[in-house]
C-alpha cells in the first residue's frame, strides 16, 4: 500500500510541477518579480458524522477517535513567487503534531481582468494533500466477520493497536475576487475540488480460541473521485518594510464540503485461501468537512504584485 | 547460493569479526574505508600534522568493525538426501498460535499434529559438523559460514490421514479424514497470510525444495471438526515420488471437553 500511495504521490507531485511549469511558461513575460516565504499556524478541523453501517466496516467511521470531529493544529511554511503583474505560485507544506511533513500545498493564481481600480478577479489552481488518521475498530455484531464458532469466539490474533494514515490528495479550481488598498491586501474565492482517498488494503486475522479455525478478512480500497466545494479567503497587511523588502502578517481561512465514502471489497477466507467469498461494499456518502483558520508572518524581496 | 556483495570489495584487508549471530563472517575492507586505510598506513602518516585521521580511526574501529558488511561466496556443493524416517508429535494450538505440547491432551476442536520427514542419516545444521570455528569461542570466525544447499531425492506426493477411532457418528473409525485435514508449514505463518494450506499445497511445495543445512521437512497438521469421543489416533501415509511409501500412527490422543 505505501508502495502504490508513493507513486501516486508522486505522480501527483509531477502532475501539479508540471502545470505549474505550463502555466508559468504561458505567462507573459515578467515586468516584476517577488519572491516571499510563510509561515503559518493554523487550526484544522475536520467533520464527518458517525453513521449507522449496518455492522458492516466504514473506514470514515473511525477518522481519527471515531467521534466524527477532530480538531488539529496545522504549523505550514512555504514560498511564493509572483511573476509580474498577473500571475503567481506559491508551494507550502505542513506539519501536525507528529512534526512530519504530510500536508503539501502547490497554488498558482492569475489575475485575469479588473472589476474596479482596487478590484480584481482571476482563477486559481491548487494542488492539495491532506493526511487522515483511521484507526478502524472492527465490527463484531456481524456473524461471518467475528461471531461466534461450535461456542468459541473468534478473536483478532493482532492484538496492536490500528492505525494508519490515508492521503486525501485532490485538485482545486477557484474563481476569486481581491481587493488592495495601500497595504491591505484582501482576496476570496469560491470553487470546486476533485479528489479521491487513496487506496489501501486491510487484513484481519482471527483464531478460534481453544479450536483450530482460522479466517481472513481482507478490505481493499479504491479509488472514489468526489467533487467538493472549496472557498478560500485570505487577508494580508505589509507591516514593516524598506525598498523592496517587506514584513507582514497574513490570515487565510478554508473550507471544504462534500459528501465522501470509501468503498471496498471485503474477501473473507475460512480455513484456506480457496474457500473465499468476496463482496463489494459501498457505504453511503456522508457530509465531510475540512475546515481550517490561521494565519501567521510572511517575509517578501520584490514589488507588490497587486 | 552465490551471496550478492551489495559494495565493492577489496581483497586486501580482513577483519575479525566477534559475532554473537551466525551471519556471514568474512569482513572484509569496502571502499567505503579506504580512504581511512589509506590514512593509517600511508606514509604521509608520519607527519605530525596527520593524527587526526589516525584518532579519528582508533576510535571508530570498533564502529566500523561492526558495521561493515560480509560477504560470503558460497558455492557449496547441493547435497542429496532421502526423506526416510518420520515423527509424529502433538501440538497444542488451543491459543492464538501453535506450540509443541508436552502431553496427550488436545481440545476437542484443536486437535493438531506436527509431522516431520528427515533423513536417518541426520543432516540438521549439516555445514556446522564439517566446519567449527574457534574451539571455546565458537561464534568468533574469520571466515564465511556457508550453508549446505540440501535437496530431497524423492518429494512428496500425497498425504494420506485415516482415523483409528470414530471422529463424529458420520466419520466412523477407519475413514480416510485426509480432506478434514488443513496444515501449515512449521514456521509458515505470517508470511502473507495466516490461512493454513491445504495437503496438496504442503505436498507442492516440497517438488524440487532446496532445503539450508537440514534435510527436514516439517508440518503442522489440524483437524477441522470437533471430535465428539474422548479418544483420536490417526495412521498417516506419505507417498513419495519415487513410489516409497513412510507409514507412521500417532499415540493415542485424549480429548478434553
Amino acid at each position: 500500500m505505501k508502495n502504490r500511495t508513493a507513486s501516486t504521490g508522486r505522480a501527483l507531485f509531477a502532475a501539479a510541477i508540471a502545470a505549474f511549469l505550463v502555466q508559468y511558461a504561458a505567462a507573459q513575460k515578467p515586468a516584476r518579480e517577488s519572491l516571499g516565504f510563510y509561515l503559518h499556524f493554523s487550526g484544522q478541523q475536520i467533520q464527518r458524522k458517525v453513521q449507522n453501517s449496518g455492522g458492516e466496516m466504514d473506514f470514515l467511521n473511525h477518522l481519527y477517535d471515531g467521534t466524527g470531529n477532530e480538531v488539529s493544529g496545522v504549523l505550514s511554511f512555504g514560498t511564493s513567487f509572483s511573476a509580474g503583474e498577473k500571475w503567481s505560485f506559491s508551494a507550502g507544506f505542513g506539519t501536525y503534531s507528529d512534526m512530519g511533513i504530510s500536508r503539501m500545498n502547490i497554488e498558482s493564481e492569475y489575475l485575469a481582468g479588473n472589476i474596479s481600480p482596487a478590484a480584481k478577479w482571476g482563477v486559481q489552481t491548487i494542488a492539495s494533500i491532506f493526511p487522515v488518521y483511521i484507526n478502524p475498530v472492527y465490527p463484531s455484531n456481524h456473524y461471518e466477520i467475528k461471531g461466534i464458532w461450535h461456542g468459541d469466539e473468534l478473536i483478532d490474533v493482532n492484538t496492536n493497536y490500528r492505525q494508519f494514515r490515508v492521503y486525501d490528495p485532490g485538485i482545486s479550481l477557484i474563481p476569486f475576487i481581491s481587493h488592495s488598498h495601500k497595504a491591505l491586501n484582501l482576496s476570496a474565492g469560491t470553487g470546486f475540488r476533485l479528489s479521491s482517498f487513496m487506496p489501501f488494503s486491510e487484513r484481519i486475522d482471527l483464531k478460534q480460541t481453544g479450536g483450530n479455525l482460522r479466517r481472513e478478512i481482507r478490505y481493499a480500497t479504491g479509488y472514489r473521485p468526489a467533487i467538493a466545494s472549496h472557498t478560500t479567503a485570505t487577508a494580508s497587511v505589509d507591516l514593516a518594510g524598506k525598498g523592496e523588502f517587506r514584513l507582514g502578517i497574513q490570515a487565510k481561512a478554508a473550507l471544504i464540503y462534500g459528501l465522501r465514502t470509501i468503498p471496498y471489497t471485503r474477501s473473507i477466507s475460512t480455513w484456506t485461501a480457496g474457500n473465499t467469498t468476496e463482496e463489494r461494499i459501498v457505504p453511503a456518502g456522508k457530509p465531510y468537512l475540512i475546515a481550517e483558520a490561521g494565519g501567521g508572518i510572511y517575509l517578501r524581496f520584490g514589488t507588490r504584485r497587486r | 547460493m552465490r551471496d550478492e556483495c551489495p559494495l565493492s570489495v577489496t581483497d586486501n584487508y580482513y577483519f575479525l569479526s566477534v559475532s554473537s549471530q551466525l551471519k556471514p563472517l568474512k569482513f572484509a575492507a569496502s571502499g567505503n574505508i579506504d580512504f581511512i586505510i589509506y590514512a593509517f598506513f600511508s606514509p604521509a602518516m608520519s607527519k605530525p600534522v596527520s593524527h587526526i585521521p589516525k584518532v579519528v580511526f582508533v576510535l571508530l574501529i570498533a564502529v566500523i568493525i561492526r558495521i561493515i558488511p560480509g560477504c560470503c561466496d558460497c558455492n557449496e556443493p547441493l547435497q542429496y538426501f532421502n526423506f526416510n524416517t518420520t515423527r509424529l508429535t502433538f501440538i497444542d494450538n488451543a491459543g492464538t498460535y501453535p506450540r509443541p505440547m508436552p502431553g496427550d491432551t488436545m481440545n476437542a476442536a484443536a486437535v493438531a499434529i506436527k509431522l516431520e520427514m528427515a533423513d536417518s542419516a541426520g543432516y540438521f545444521q549439516y555445514s556446522r559438523v564439517l566446519k567449527t570455528g574457534f574451539p571455546g569461542f565458537s561464534t568468533a570466525s574469520a571466515w564465511c559460514y556457508c550453508p549446505i544447499p540440501m535437496k530431497a531425492n524423492a518429494w512428496l506426493k500425497q498425504i494420506k490421514i485415516t482415523t483409528l477411532y470414530p471422529i463424529s457418528d458420520e466419520i466412523p473409525a477407519g475413514t480416510d479424514v485426509s480432506s478434514l485435514f488443513v496444515g501449515s508449514l512449521e514456521y509458515g505463518y505470517y508470511s502473507g497470510s495466516s490461512l493454513y494450506l491445504t495437503l496438496e499445497s504442503l505436498c507442492t511445495q516440497t517438488n524440487d525444495k532446496t532445503y539450508q543445512d537440514a534435510g527436514i521437512e516439517s508440518f503442522l497438521l489440524f483437524l477441522k471438526p470437533e471430535v465428539a469421543y474422548d479418544s483420536a489416533r490417526f495412521a498417516i501415509s506419505l507417498s513419495l515420488s519415487d513410489n516409497r511409501i513412510l507409514n507412521d500412527t500417532t499415540s493415542l490422543i485424549h480429548i478434553r471437553r
